[in-house]
């Protein structure tokens, strides 16, 4: 019995309800992994240590058609397609006031605890205003110089979601 | 009746003709990206006449005149074809391996003999010391056509973050 599922599942009968069940996976799969959910492995240690570099997650592509970007989540913001994406921390978002200093964060002149920070950071930078239609966006590791950490200002119409875990 | 057909047909042609010639445009235009890449990046062993064919070929792909604005790649300027040759064989010789690709390009405006398009590259160099770097840029790249080649007239970096 065992044997005759596991014969019909490895060369199955090409009959049309096989045929639709196919067509309706493929389908699936296109849309999900296509378009809902993006998978993405990370390069890079920026994110250390929420994401380790070499690791793997999805990102959900409808994040922000069902909600506005909000401080403190990560974020993917897209290059010129869907191959390449910076995954990000938005620390402060358009009108706010966004500076470090001795690696502390301070957005409109107030200091920001981030419990997510592991790091010992030595940041300094002047104060920046985020524009309109753009949100702060900076990696939770900072251990580096800050030059050598890819941050500052994204425009909202970057942002192609977040990750789901 | 007949008439209406007949003008349709032709209207519907002449749309698929558009489409089809721009689908070719853009398909030349991407097989240049990927040229690019290819004799950018650094050949397992460099053989001095096998190079000097390739940076002879490099050459070609650029027009008199090509803007760049890269930073960590070069000073922004415009080179000619020689100088773009010589930027990639400084590359070569600064590096143990280095490697190109394009990848999502994307056309902001296309004509006949005039194209803007946005890409991202990605180029890997590994030094001696065993230090391996990658850099993903936006790049918006002008190309324009002559003597039915896509020729390369600038690559300016485009900031995704600000």
């Amino acid at each position: 019995m065992i044997n005759k599922r596991i014969s019909q599942f490895l060369r199955p009968r090409l009959t049309s309800v096989f045929l639709t069940r196919l067509i309706i996976v493929a389908l699936s799969a296109y849309l999900i992994f296509g378009h809902l959910l993006l998978p993405i492995r990370l390069a890079g240690g920026s994110m250390e240590p929420t994401y380790h570099d070499g690791s793997f997650t999805f990102c959900f592509r409808y994040k922000f058609k069902l909600s506005s970007p909000q401080v403190g989540e990560v974020v993917t913001i897209r290059f010129s397609g869907r191959r390449n994406m910076l995954l990000k921390r938005i620390i402060a978002v358009a009108g706010d006031k966004v500076a470090f200093v001795d690696g502390r964060l301070f957005v409109n002149d107030q200091f920001v605890e981030e419990p997510y920070l592991v790091y010992e950071s030595d940041w300094n930078m002047e104060p920046k205003y985020v524009k309109e239609n753009f949100v702060y966006v900076v990696g939770d590791n900072r251990s580096m110089p800050i030059n050598n950490h890819k941050h500052g200002m994204a425009s909202i119409h970057r942002l192609m979601g977040g990750p789901i875990f | 009746m007949k008439k209406i057909l007949l003008v349709s047909v032709i209207l519907i042609g002449l749309v698929a003709g558009y489409f089809y010639m721009q689908d070719d445009q853009e398909e030349q235009i991407k097989q240049q990206f990927a040229h690019l890449a290819e004799l950018v990046t650094k050949p397992e062993v460099v053989n001095i006449i096998a190079a000097s064919q390739r940076l002879k070929e490099l050459q070609r792909l650029f027009s008199t005149n090509c803007m760049v604005q890269i930073e960590e790649i070069s000073q922004k300027g415009n080179y000619i074809p020689e100088e773009m040759a010589s930027m990639v064989v400084g590359g070569w010789r600064a590096t143990k391996e280095l490697k190109l690709t394009f990848e999502d390009i994307t056309f902001e405006a296309l004509t006949e003999t005039t194209a803007t398009t946005v890409v991202t590259g990605r180029l890997t160099v590994a030094f001696s010391n065993g230090t391996i770097d990658t850099y993903v840029k936006e790049i918006r790249s002008d190309l324009i056509k002559v003597d039915g080649d896509w020729l390369f007239a600038s690559f300016v970096e485009v900031a995704v973050l600000l």
